[in-house]
């Protein structure tokens, strides 16, 4: 990590190892509004993050924040990971259980219902209860 | 006279859609001729008072709220 205060940006070097690639663009988006953003380096061996604060911001708060914010991101992204399984299962049940009470409802509706199904559709079908457009 | 700014952006952490993208959307405010191999990029000012540093400073982040955007869509 390098503070060149003379030239008013911050070096920061991440190990893709501890923090992924992903959580890096995370954080740096986050930075946008903040600091100028630059990213150089290797992917899969060091990846460097140049901030150049926008207005008056204190070089070492941007380096700690960003730092903060991609150990934010880090463990946002495995609780997404950890919590994959139920959340998938959460999202079956909520997809699933209308159908099944669909299904329920009109076995229900079949059970309860004894006249002749036909005497609604006469009904509905009635020319009486028509009335013309012009009205 | 227009004075220029040239660097790279790293392809590794760029993306070229995102790059061609942001060029279009800066056509107004200065040239940029980036070459797609190399990373090589040349900004040029149209504004006398803005420097072409300062536009390729903005242009990195343009490109990663780009990026970011495409990835949300």
């Amino acid at each position: 990590m390098e503070i060149h205060h003379e030239d008013n940006f911050v070096l920061i070097e991440i190990n893709p190892e501890i923090y992924l690639l992903e959580v890096v663009y995370s954080a740096a988006y986050v930075f946008l509004d903040r600091a100028y953003i630059r990213l150089d380096g290797d992917a899969d061996k060091k990846i460097i993050v140049e901030l150049r604060p926008k207005e008056d911001y204190s070089l070492e708060q941007l380096k700690n924040e960003f730092n903060n914010e991609l150990l934010n991101y880090a463990f946002h992204k495995s609780q997404i990971e950890n919590s994959g399984d139920i959340r998938n299962i959460l999202m079956q049940r909520a997809l699933f259980i209308p159908e099944i009470n669909k299904i329920e409802k009109d076995d229900l509706l079949n059970e309860e219902f004894s006249g002749d199904p036909n005497e609604i559709f006469s009904l509905e079908d009635s020319s009486e209860n028509e009335v013309p457009w012009e009205e | 006279m227009m004075e220029s700014f040239e660097t790279f952006l790293n392809l590794k952490f760029y993306n070229i859609d995102s790059i061609e993208e942001s060029i279009e959307d800066f056509g107004e405010v200065c040239d940029i001729f980036f070459d797609k191999c190399s990373g090589e990029i040349k900004v040029i000012s149209f504004d006398a008072e803005t420097s072409s540093e300062e536009i390729f400073r903005e242009f990195c982040n343009y490109v990663l709220g780009v990026m970011k955007n495409n990835q949300v869509i």
